[in-house]
């Protein structure tokens, strides 16, 4: 095989990351630009031209409604996420330190400074997002969710990575990817009711005012709230459930981190082997493997698609 | 569509097509002069900007041509897209007379 040919295979397997709409249309055309562009000898896609070709695949993917990445029904739901996440965590996140607060007056220095930290930064990102400033919000998300993993990996154990961690990470990642893929926070406010912010806003406080309470009050309080919210959800309108099948994921770590009795998760004798137990590591992996086997599904779909030039 | 500053690749993307419809390639060549080497576009961006200022219709296709056994497709500037290229144009000259005003930089405006 020539270098002309093994580079355009490359630049090829790099455009399969393109929606297949948008390589029906632009892959030769890209192609030609990107073969134009090569220097003599060059065998290899350099590595700042991956990262673009990477990003630009991206930026399009993530564009709602015009190759079908994400159509206007489902922008509309990612605006609604966009807007639900920061408003439930943070009004959960106050009720939870408020409560906590009441029941220990004395709480340790250290502890109740990152509670209030943590409050803080989740009070910005609400205000960023209920602003419509859509990218810093999503700028605000990313910090947060740095700030999140640097703690996971600097805990002593990473046992600390049990579902209600996965949570946030989950929804700091969905919170990103609804901000930058939908038309934006002002929309989610355009389409919610005072009734949505009522719901959203009693849920998170009444969830988290349960911490005051004894740990079986508190998983059937999160867990009637969590079922009514998602057969309400499910019920309401086709919107509703677009933006149900968005939170499953969290939804479903939310459940097994509050029905899952923590002695079927790490089950006795298990921490000692150093691996967390095999059910809590199935129940934390499970939807991570089920979306990456979507995500490659679909992507060889989309890369088996036939491909023909011709004219936007 | 953004009424906002338009960001600076997409500026000079406009720009390049101020003068005629260009391919791809040809729009890269001409960003970098217009420039002065200073912005390089790459193919990603590129089309990912275009894909935005056509779904905008600020830009559309014209015309494609099979060079050397490859696709060239033109692109061309929209009545919108002169409009808004026009507008910004505008808007800076406005900011750069400012500047200079305040900056002394201007005969018999100081």
């Amino acid at each position: 095989m020539s270098g002309e040919d093994e580079l355009e295979r490359a630049y090829r397997r790099l455009l399969a990351l393109y929606p297949a709409g948008h390589r029906r249309v632009h892959e030769q055309e890209i192609l030609g630009v990107l073969m134009t562009g090569a220097r003599a000898g060059q065998r290899r896609p350099g590595l700042a031209e991956s990262v673009d070709l990477i990003w630009g695949a991206l930026l399009i993917r993530l564009r709602p409604g015009r190759y079908g990445a994400a159509g206007p029904e489902w922008g509309d739901a990612l605006a609604v996420v966009s807007i639900v996440l920061p408003v439930f965590f943070l009004v959960y996140s106050a009720a939870a330190t408020l409560a906590v607060f009441s029941g220990f007056p004395l709480m340790p220095r250290a502890l109740a400074s990152y509670a209030v930290t943590q409050l803080l930064t989740r009070a910005a990102l609400a205000a960023l997002v209920l602003l419509g400033l859509r990218r810093s919000a999503a700028l605000a998300a990313g910090a947060l969710l740095i700030w999140y993993s640097a703690a996971i990996a600097g805990a002593p154990n990473w046992s600390y990575l049990g579902p209600e961690v996965v949570v946030i990470l989950f929804c700091l990642v969905l919170e990103i990817v609804a901000l930058l893929a939908s038309p934006g926070p002002r929309q989610g406010l355009r389409i919610m009711t005072w009734k949505h912010h009522a719901l959203v806003i009693g849920a998170a406080a009444a969830m988290g005012a349960g911490a005051w309470a004894t740990p079986q009050l508190r998983e059937s309080i999160v867990i009637t709230l969590t079922a009514i919210t998602a057969v309400a959800l499910a019920l309401a309108s086709p919107l509703s459930r677009r933006v149900l099948a968005l939170l499953a994921i969290p939804l479903y770590y939310w459940a097994v981190g509050f029905v899952v009795p923590p002695s079927l998760i790490t089950g006795p004798g298990v921490a000692e082997s150093g691996w967390e137990g095999p059910l809590r590591v199935t129940l934390t992996c499970l939807p991570v493997i089920a979306l990456l086997c979507l995500a490659m599904a679909a992507l060889l779909r989309s890369a088996r698609h036939p491909r023909r030039p011709s004219a936007s | 569509m953004s009424k906002g500053p338009l960001r600076e690749p997409t500026f000079l993307i406009l720009t390049a097509l101020a003068a005629g419809a260009q391919h791809g390639y040809g729009i890269m060549t001409d960003v970098r002069q217009i420039s002065g080497g200073r912005v390089q576009l790459r193919a990603g961006t590129l089309y990912a900007a275009l894909d935005r200022l056509a779904a905008e219709g600020l830009v559309e296709a014209d015309r494609e041509e099979i060079v050397d056994g490859r696709l060239r497709r033109y692109y061309r500037l929209t009545a919108a897209g002169a409009q808004r290229l026009a507008a910004e144009v505008e808007r800076m000259h406005a900011s750069a007379v400012t500047a200079a005003r305040r900056l002394k930089l201007l005969d018999g405006t100081a």
